[in-house]
């Protein structure tokens, strides 16, 4: 539950990803906030107080609530969201907290962006968190719906029509792949992962391996902003995808982070011998 | 024989406590705060009885239809998006789909404010109906979620509530949207905007975050009274017995600073399990502090203490000890 070593990250990651950290803080009424719950050290101690022993009780207090948070986030969002911004109290450059609170904003707003072409046949969400976590992603409503986009009556089925046969036009997806792999280097980490799933979407259907190449890249960007995002799984997921899509793809070890290459080779470990995963799993 | 040997003990024991119990009136007694820093006093439990619950807000309002999202009406990218949610979701996820808008098209917002259409199904039967929801009348969006909150307050499942609204957000009846979102947000649910076209956008949505209080379950949690704490010197305590209980001097761990017999002691503190610190030499005429860092919780359990001299003469005392 405690941050990653610091030494864990490449350097060029650092500031940025610091930055990226304390821009993702809540401002200041997360810091007029930092009130003692009942039963707790009052003034609130952080980490760092230079009483060691409130510094000792702050650590032990906000691993306690780090733990409690952590497994709370679907069933109840909000007290998972006031227990993340309680730990950042106590530990202010907690990076599991700080994206704890992001994930359970209770307000989240998206702006639903239409993408040309047609509608994608999603593939089901696995589970609940997974659905609600994809609720904003861009929209294809085909042709279909160009009576809509005249303004007269639209018909109502968002999955009429197939896929349109068109040449591969790889610009919107390129475009979006570069942006997200930029994002990314620059620790703008949810920025990046909303690029790479505009991509997905702008990336023509097919399985040359053009379209496949790209695929991959995709899924690395999409895995490596899933990583620092905290989202682990989903991460080794997305990289599953990558080797999938390209058995040959590989990432760059000496700028990737240990962290993320830790999920590359754990995905790659599922991609190679899934029976291996499926005991795994079948263990625990 | 026996009775002699008995009554021999008997002086000797007396003997040994005097010699015991003098460090109480040895010297000046010290002052000695004790505090125990703990963390949560059990693990608290959140037990949900059902499982999240998902709340679909499609806003059929005649802004709608005006409004338009990258050259599509925004009715259309509304119908569909909701469609999508919908189609996402587990097969098994409990979905509502309440359809924002006045009975009829041409109503106005006085007409019936909050006026939901709301239907409960599996997500895909409700997928399809999103996609194919009509146009309505005028209505008020914030409205129409205070109804939401009443509903879901009634059947007391607001934390476990997860609503998504979509919507251009394009208030036509002049009521307050950041409200009625605090309203469900403080009570715990959380929302969702999906934005489709619109104006503008109320700041306050986004910097909704439910309040800083600590959630229920850890705030219900009794705290259990400071302490008791037992001074006992050192003396006493290698004869052992009742000369230690003779000795010993009571007092809470309330951190307020009580006056305890100078000398080497044994400080035990009535945790669970309990805890003895010492000997400690509790200085005459200072002040010192035993803090005890208490997490029976974790795993494993920690408990570490530390005692500070805090003054050397100290000017007064905060209370006594009993």
């Amino acid at each position: 539950m405690r941050s990653p070593p610091p030494h864990l990250l490449p350097l060029p990651l650092l500031v940025p990803l610091a930055l990226w950290t304390s821009l993702l803080a809540p401002p200041a009424r997360a810091a007029v906030a930092c009130e003692p719950w009942p039963g707790e050290v009052s003034p609130l101690p952080t980490v760092s107080d230079p009483d060691r022993v409130n510094a000792r009780w702050a650590q032990l207090r906000s691993l306690e609530l780090s733990q409690l948070a952590a497994p709370l986030e679907l069933i109840a969002t909000v007290d998972a969201h006031r227990l993340w911004s309680h730990v950042l109290c106590l530990d202010p450059e907690n990076s599991d907290a700080k994206s704890g609170v992001y994930r359970t904003r209770p307000s989240r707003v998206h702006a639903l962006a239409i993408l040309p072409g047609a509608p994608v046949e999603d593939e089901p969400a696995p589970d609940l968190a997974s659905a609600l976590a994809s609720i904003g992603r861009p929209l294809r409503l085909g042709s279909s719906f160009a009576a809509s986009r005249s303004g007269r009556a639209a018909p109502p089925s968002v999955d009429a029509g197939g896929p349109a046969a068109r040449a591969p036009d790889f610009g919107p997806a390129d475009r979006q792949l570069a942006q997200a792999e930029t994002l990314n280097r620059q620790a703008r980490f949810e920025e990046a992962l909303a690029a790479a799933e505009k991509a997905r979407s702008a990336l023509p259907v097919g399985w040359t391996p053009d379209v496949q190449r790209r695929r991959a890249r995709i899924e690395a960007a999409a895995a490596t902003a899933q990583v620092a995002l905290g989202r682990e799984s989903e991460a080794r997921k997305s990289f599953g995808q990558a080797l999938r899509a390209d058995p040959s793809f590989r990432l760059d070890v000496g700028s990737t982070s240990p962290k993320v290459m830790r999920a590359f080779d754990a995905a790659k470990s599922a991609v190679d011998d899934p029976s291996a995963q499926e005991a795994q799993g079948g263990a625990r | 024989m026996t009775a002699r040997r008995s009554a021999f003990s008997l002086v000797a024991l007396s003997l040994l406590a005097a010699c015991a119990t003098p460090s109480r009136s040895a010297g000046p007694p010290g002052l000695l705060a004790v505090e125990v820093l703990s963390g949560q006093p059990s693990i608290p439990s959140w037990q949900p009885a059902t499982p999240p619950r998902v709340e679909v807000v499609l806003d059929t309002t005649p802004s709608m239809t005006r409004t338009r999202v990258d050259g599509t009406q925004g009715l259309v990218a509304a119908r569909a998006a909701a469609a999508r949610t919908l189609r996402d979701l587990p097969p098994d996820t409990r979905a509502t789909l309440h359809l924002v808008g006045g009975p009829r098209r041409g109503t106005t917002c006085s007409d019936l404010p909050g006026a939901l259409v709301s239907e409960s199904a599996p997500p895909a039967v409700l997928a399809a109906d999103a996609a194919s929801a009509p146009e309505r009348g005028e209505d008020s969006l914030s409205a129409s979620l205070g109804r939401l909150a009443d509903s879901l307050e009634g059947a007391g499942e607001t934390p476990r509530a997860r609503i998504v609204v979509f919507s251009d957000l394009s208030s036509d009846c002049g009521e307050d949207l950041c409200a009625a979102a605090s309203r469900l947000v403080d009570a715990g649910a959380t929302i969702d905007w999906v934005v489709v076209g619109g104006d503008g956008l109320p700041g306050c949505l986004e910097a909704l975050d439910g309040g800083a209080e600590p959630p229920r379950p850890i705030a219900s949690q009794a705290r259990s009274a400071p302490p008791r704490v037992s001074v006992t010197p050192r003396d006493a305590m290698l004869v052992g017995g009742e000369v230690a209980a003779a000795a010993r001097v009571e007092g809470v761990g309330d951190g307020v600073a009580a006056p305890y017999p100078s000398g080497l002691a044994f400080v035990g503190i009535d945790l669970s399990p309990p805890l003895t610190v010492g000997p400690v030499a509790i200085a005459p005429d200072a002040r010192q502090r035993l803090r005890v860092v208490d997490f029976q919780n974790a795993s494993p359990p920690v408990r570490e203490w530390q005692i500070d001299l805090e003054s050397a003469a100290p000017a007064t005392q905060d209370a006594p000890a009993q």
